[in-house]
């Protein structure tokens, strides 16, 4: 029973190594998109999106893609890491790596590990240290989520901010067409003895 | 050889061999050859075209050659791709030094029109696919090889072929790969002879009819599929083309196609008998009938002109069909045979399959006696996760190692509070703490939950390793606002109302190129995460250096 086991450890472990995590993924982003995104690079077998349990927002969805072979998570981890790769959106790229073991949903548990746990008696004297431990615990959780929570808010930045460009650089564009359009730039050319377009 | 127009006399250019003319327009005259700056060319060479600007030559195959109303010389070219060209498409297949791709698929890149001028030089490209169809390149041809190819790129998938497809833009995959001097042409000779054995056993049609009628239906084809200039070439390559060409002039188009409706049937029934005794011939014997073949048609031409001129409009009207039958009638049977196949054995098959279906659900419906909670599939832990925030019966443990699997969460707690539960680790991102693992727990009941949150935090229970867990309730929050996604943009222009093809053309999954404002966009969003990582990188190294000083003044190991 435990060759079974341990075999279909391994089996598993093969399967971490040709999967490749895909981040930074807009929510609206579906299995066929991905699917046919990816399938460009090498041959999609599967994709599994990550559930987030947790009641962050505004996290981007990820999910787990499993390719045909290693080699082929190389390269997309490559391509990706070279140049932004759009799905579904632009201008933000997305992100990818290997996968990691802890990454897949209900992965199983390594075999042949025990895990034995106690409850520590008051007057050990390491019961002062595992205290002070989940402190550290409980401090570095919040400032994790802290940091993420700024990143969060630089994104929102960042997005706003090219928004705002983006739209200046619109209304421009926009105005240089209407008044090549409607001859004013022409005008504006003749009165000024200017010659707007290249003698060649 | 045939009639030469030399219009241009500033370059060194001359029409060789003639095709015919389309049907729709006659000024539109289609060629087999050329003489151009010296080299001669012919229908399926490959060629260097130079295009200003690109330091490298594109390589293409002429498929079609003509002469346009306006007297301009025009090919149609089939394009290969350098490697370097499909760079980001590559994936994992490793091109051989001197490897091209030929173009597949329908679409934009697969072939273009050019100036016939544009041409720069011949190009010797070598197949080296394994097909069967594909006649194997000698050692002289591979060292005289400029460049080899085997596989295509498909311009719509943008994904390496590995099969070459049966037509690639109308063109019969025969005329794409390696040319054999003594197999090509007398796949169509081959029918041309048979058709004059089936002739000499008493048939005898009326030549000059049959013969309109064969290029009626050639012409008619012609610019649809552009499979026919082909066979056209070799047949008039080696019988007189000249007038053959030109005779059709003679008659109306009504005689030609009238004629052609009469003459149909009956070609018809003569040429699925010719097909079976082909393949059976080409199977048994190639090299042979073939040899077998090619001389006796020549015999044949030599016999006379009024057999000469039957000859041709059996070729032309028939070799299509007959060289298609050809190729396809071996791999038909194959199918036929496979299909036949697949269905007795599944007809053998599935009656047990489903039988034994039956039983495993029968027997796995049998016990009665198994656990309530295998019994039923459990709802989606998120929907349970939900239910639970809101009864108070959903713990967060953290500080577990990361790599411990759900089952052993839930036997964790089994081992310190005797409670049943269940668990879900929750699974590592990008982001989430190396040191420290985090586990959803669902109690049973809320006083559960609430006890072992304060064992928790009074006592210490601690793992094998010497790290205490941590818990704490999760309590359900009021946000329920639509995540948003920060950074896809989307101009938005009232003029312009978007189409179709724009909402598809955002869906769309892309490499960015770098010379486009995207592409500024999206390496402020890469350097962006760059610094996240960086920063959260830092902060749980730093965790890490202050975790290690902790453990180390642990008395127990």
């Amino acid at each position: 029973m435990a060759g079974t086991v341990e075999t279909e450890y391994a089996a598993f472990l093969e399967k971490v190594k040709r999967t490749v995590y895909v981040d930074n993924l807009s929510p609206q982003v579906t299995e066929s998109v991905l699917r046919s995104a990816l399938d460009q690079f090498g041959t999609v077998k599967s994709v599994q999106f990550i559930t987030n349990y947790s009641q962050q927002q505004n996290i981007p969805k990820h999910a787990l893609v499993e390719m045909e072979d290693e080699e082929q998570v190389k390269a997309i981890v490559k391509l990706i890491a070279s140049c932004p790769m759009m799905i579904l959106g632009m201008p933000r790229p997305v992100t990818a790596c290997a996968a990691k073991v802890e990454m897949f949903e209900d992965y199983p548990a390594t075999p042949g590990r025990k895990i034995e746990v106690r409850w520590l008696d008051p007057n050990d004297p390491d019961f002062e240290v595992a205290q002070k431990w989940k402190h550290f615990v409980k401090r570095h959780g919040a400032e994790a989520r802290f940091l993420q929570k700024v990143q969060m808010a630089e994104e929102e930045k960042l997005a706003k901010q090219q928004e705002d460009n983006l739209k200046a650089n619109f209304a421009k564009y926009e105005m240089i067409e209407a008044i090549m359009v409607d001859a004013t730039a022409d005008r504006l050319a003749r009165h000024y003895e200017m010659n707007l377009r290249n003698e060649l | 050889m045939a009639e030469t127009s030399n219009r241009g006399d500033d370059i060194d250019f001359k029409w060789g061999k003639k095709l015919g003319f389309d049907r729709k327009n006659r000024e539109v005259q289609y060629y087999k050859s050329f003489h151009f700056e010296g080299v001669e060319y012919s229908l399926y060479d490959c060629v260097y075209l130079f295009k200003e600007s690109e330091p490298e030559p594109y390589i293409g195959k002429l498929i079609r050659i003509w002469q346009n109303p306006a007297k301009l010389r025009k090919v149609k070219v089939l394009w290969f791709f350098r490697p370097d060209e499909i760079v980001n498409h590559l994936g994992t297949v490793k091109p051989l030094e001197n490897e091209l791709f030929l173009a597949s698929g329908e679409g934009v890149g697969l072939a273009n029109i050019n100036p016939l001028e544009a041409i720069a030089g011949k190009c010797h490209v070598i197949c080296i696919s394994e097909d069967t169809r594909n006649p194997r390149p000698s050692i002289e041809e591979l060292q005289m090889a400029d460049f080899v190819f085997s596989r295509t790129f498909d311009v719509v998938q943008c994904k390496i072929m590995h099969q070459i497809d049966e037509k690639i833009a109308g063109i019969e995959v025969k005329s794409l790969f390696n040319r054999d001097r003594s197999l090509n042409r007398n796949g169509v000779e081959k029918v041309v002879s048979l058709d004059k054995e089936d002739e000499d056993l008493g048939e005898s049609e009326l030549p000059s009819e049959a013969l309109a009628s064969g290029s009626g239906t050639l012409e008619g084809k012609k610019d649809g599929e552009g499979e026919e200039p082909s066979l056209k070439a070799k047949t008039n390559g080696h019988t007189c083309g000249e007038h053959l060409l030109v005779s059709p002039r003679d008659k109306t188009t009504s005689t030609v196609v009238q004629v052609d409706d009469l003459e149909r049937p009956l070609k018809k029934r003569k040429m699925d008998a010719s097909e079976i005794l082909l393949s059976d011939k080409y199977k048994n014997d190639k090299g042979k009938s073939i040899d077998e073949f090619g001389v006796r048609r020549r015999a044949s031409i030599r016999s006379g002109s009024s057999s000469e001129n039957h000859l041709k409009s059996k070729c032309l009207g028939e070799s299509p069909r007959g060289e298609r039958g050809l190729i396809l009638k071996p791999e038909q049977k194959l199918m036929e045979l496979s299909s036949q196949k697949l269905l007795e054995v599944s007809s053998h098959l599935s009656p047990q399959k489903d039988d034994k279906n039956n039983h495993k659900a029968l027997r796995a419906a049998l016990p009665v006696d198994v656990d309530k909670n295998t019994w039923f599939k459990p709802p989606p832990f998120e929907d349970r996760i939900q239910t639970a925030r809101k009864q108070g019966t959903l713990v967060l443990l953290q500080n577990l190692d990361p790599s411990y699997a759900s089952t052993e969460v839930e036997d964790i707690i089994w081992q310190g509070f005797k409670e049943k539960c269940s668990a879900k680790m929750l699974l590592q991102t990008t982001t989430s703490s190396p040191h420290c693992g985090q586990a959803f727990v669902i109690f049973k009941t809320r006083e559960a939950a609430k006890r072992a949150i304060k064992q928790l935090d009074t006592g210490c229970l601690v793992l094998p390793d010497g790290r205490p867990l941590v818990g704490c309730i999760e309590t359900p929050c009021s946000s329920g606002k639509q995540s948003k996604f920060n950074g896809h943009l989307v101009i938005s222009n009232p003029k312009q109302p978007q189409t179709r093809e724009m909402k598809e053309a955002v869906s769309t999954s892309h490499c960015s190129q770098p010379n486009t404002i995207v592409y500024d966009m999206a390496m402020e969003w890469c350097l962006l995460q760059q610094r996240s990582d960086f920063v959260l990188d830092k902060l749980y190294t730093q965790h890490g250096v202050e975790l290690r000083k902790l453990k180390a003044r642990l008395k127990s190991k």
